[in-house]
């Protein structure tokens, strides 16, 4: 049969065969991938493990991001251009939020895109056979393969002019399987075909564009401060000194008001006297750490408000800090911090408007 | 079998270099030689410590320079954070507020953190002088998004720098409250 133009041995026509159905297998696949945009992934990381270990493949279809729930595994792009498959945690305006099942935290990125190819599912290990087939050695075989089933079907007959088309012929190749080969043989070669296409089921996935995915590892630490305070302001201790002097007729014209120093004042931090009259009205008078008292007497205009009339008053040092840095201001208004009023020492002074000459002050006994 | 058919099925056969030719133009694979050279079981991980020597743990507490807070005051703490894990990766943190009770210290807090500085001043006045910034949190304001990443070889670490400062804007009712500052560090690999 050597002699005969188109005569091909059981291995020839399954060599031919199988080149035939992996080769339409690619183009149709090819095809789908462009129309369907299905997309093959291999899995080249293993932060979705234990379900999608490394060398996954898995099968992923375009969705928009509308039909994106949280639970879904997607596949984006990120900035850096890589391809990353992990699950929809949560949905927000700005974008996808990702985490990988084997990761302790959430992608950092968020994912702004507007389609996503979404994990129809994965089959371990495939994806080291995919990737396996497409090193340089797997191309080469591929197109020796080609090069081979070309010589046979176009070279090795050499009368390809156009006279072997009659029924003779047809008749004659179809007779000579059947000489050479029983039964068992060609049900051997039929199966072993089957076989074969079924083996190259990974090899048949190429031309559907078969993605590196990084379902990328995170690793993660945290440092934190513990017990990082804000100071609780001291208050004023003791109780305050009220001594009255000056003024003629038995009538003292200076109430002085001082108090023990406080230690450890943040730097900056101001006294604030707080006078309340018997109607409520409240004014701060400043001073400085490191007098410790003030004088009332006459002249103290800020004071005019509260003192037209004949009252007690009641004084108070708080210990503040201002908003500025600067001193307490009439109304208090600039006082970020303050000792609690509450517990602040006090005293009470009553104060008579100057009837004929001057206003007099006295520290009333308690 | 007749010619036709065999010819046929010949050129059907190029289809798989039509497959082969579709991965090899892929821009997925770029500037990776063979496949099998991108499925990697390597580990990627971060550790935080106190000095390079020390930053082999997951967690790290970092001590506070300077004294308590008040309006006005500043702060400053230092975390080295180092990739301990097999291959380079970049790192990006991330700040986290714990409040203790009902004041709202961590969130008044203005807060920056630094790479290259170095911690100077005492008492209420400490600062991450120096360096470049990489986050700041406005006070009054929560911590916004992810710090841009910065790469870090294998075993290579950097310093960082974290400086609190408390408004002299600050509630009175923030004195005595205490909060907890954590910065979370995350590498990824290709990203």
């Amino acid at each position: 049969m050597q002699q005969s133009k188109v005569v091909l041995r059981p291995w020839q026509r399954f060599m031919l065969n199988f080149g035939a159905g992996l080769g339409s297998l690619c183009l149709v696949l090819a095809i789908l991938a462009l129309v369907l945009g299905i997309k093959p992934l291999v899995f080249v990381s293993g932060s979705m493990g234990p379900s999608i270990p490394t060398g996954s493949l898995g099968l992923a279809v375009a969705s928009s991001v509308e039909e994106i729930n949280p639970g879904d595994v997607v596949s984006v792009i990120n900035s850096q251009e890589q391809r990353i498959t992990h699950r929809v945690v949560e949905k927000r305006p700005e974008g996808l939020v990702l985490k990988g099942d084997a990761n302790t935290v959430a992608d950092l990125e968020t994912y702004a895109v507007d389609g996503v190819d979404k994990l129809l599912f994965s089959v371990p290990g495939a994806g080291y056979v995919v990737s396996w087939l497409s090193q340089p050695w797997a191309y080469f075989i591929g197109g020796l393969l080609c090069a081979y089933l070309f010589y046979v079907a176009f070279l090795k007959d050499n009368g390809v002019d156009g006279t072997p088309k009659n029924s003779d012929e047809e008749a004659h190749l179809d007779r000579i399987p059947k000489e050479s080969t029983s039964v068992g043989r060609r049900v051997l070669t039929a199966v072993l075909a089957i076989l074969s296409i079924g083996l190259v089921s990974g090899l048949v996935m190429q031309p559907a564009r078969f993605q590196p995915t990084q379902a990328a590892f995170s690793g993660s630490a945290a440092a934190t401060t513990l017990g990082l305070k804000a100071q609780i302001i001291p208050s004023v201790p003791g109780a305050l000194s009220c001594v009255t002097s000056g003024g003629i007729l038995g009538a003292a014209t200076n109430a002085d008001i001082s108090w023990a120093p406080v230690n450890g004042l943040p730097p900056g931090a101001k006294y604030a006297v707080r006078v309340e009259s018997t109607a409520g009205e409240v004014r701060y008078l400043s001073v400085n750490p490191g007098t410790e008292k003030i004088r009332f007497s006459g002249g103290l205009s800020l004071l005019g408000l509260l003192f037209g009339k004949a009252q007690r008053f009641e004084t108070r040092v708080l210990t503040t800090i201002t908003t500025d840095g600067g001193a307490v201001n009439e109304q208090g208004t600039n006082i970020a911090w303050s000792s609690p009023v509450s517990g602040a020492p006090t005293t009470l002074i009553d104060y008579k408007p100057g009837v004929v000459i001057l206003d007099s002050y006295s520290c009333p006994k308690s | 079998m007749n010619d036709k058919s065999i010819r046929i099925k010949a050129v059907l056969s190029l289809g798989i270099l039509v497959g082969f030719g579709a991965v090899s133009t892929l821009a997925s694979w770029t500037g990776q030689a063979t496949a099998t050279s991108s499925i990697s079981t390597a580990t990627v991980a971060l550790g935080v410590g106190g000095t390079a020597g020390s930053a082999s743990s997951v967690s790290y507490q970092m001590p506070i320079t300077g004294n308590n807070l008040f309006p006005g005051a500043t702060s400053a703490s230092v975390v080295v954070v180092k990739n301990t894990g097999s291959i380079s990766a970049p790192y990006s943190f991330q700040g986290k507020i714990t409040e203790s009770g009902s004041a709202t210290l961590g969130s008044a807090l203005g807060i920056q953190v630094k790479t290259g500085a170095s911690v100077s001043g005492s008492g209420s006045s400490v600062t991450c002088s120096g360096g470049t910034v990489l986050m700041t949190k406005t006070a009054g304001s929560k911590f916004g998004s992810a710090s841009a990443t910065r790469p870090l070889t294998p075993g290579a670490s950097e310093s960082l720098c974290v400086q609190y400062s408390l408004p002299v804007t600050a509630a009175n009712a923030l004195q005595g409250a205490s909060t907890t500052i954590a910065l979370d560090f995350t590498s990824t690999v290709g990203s």
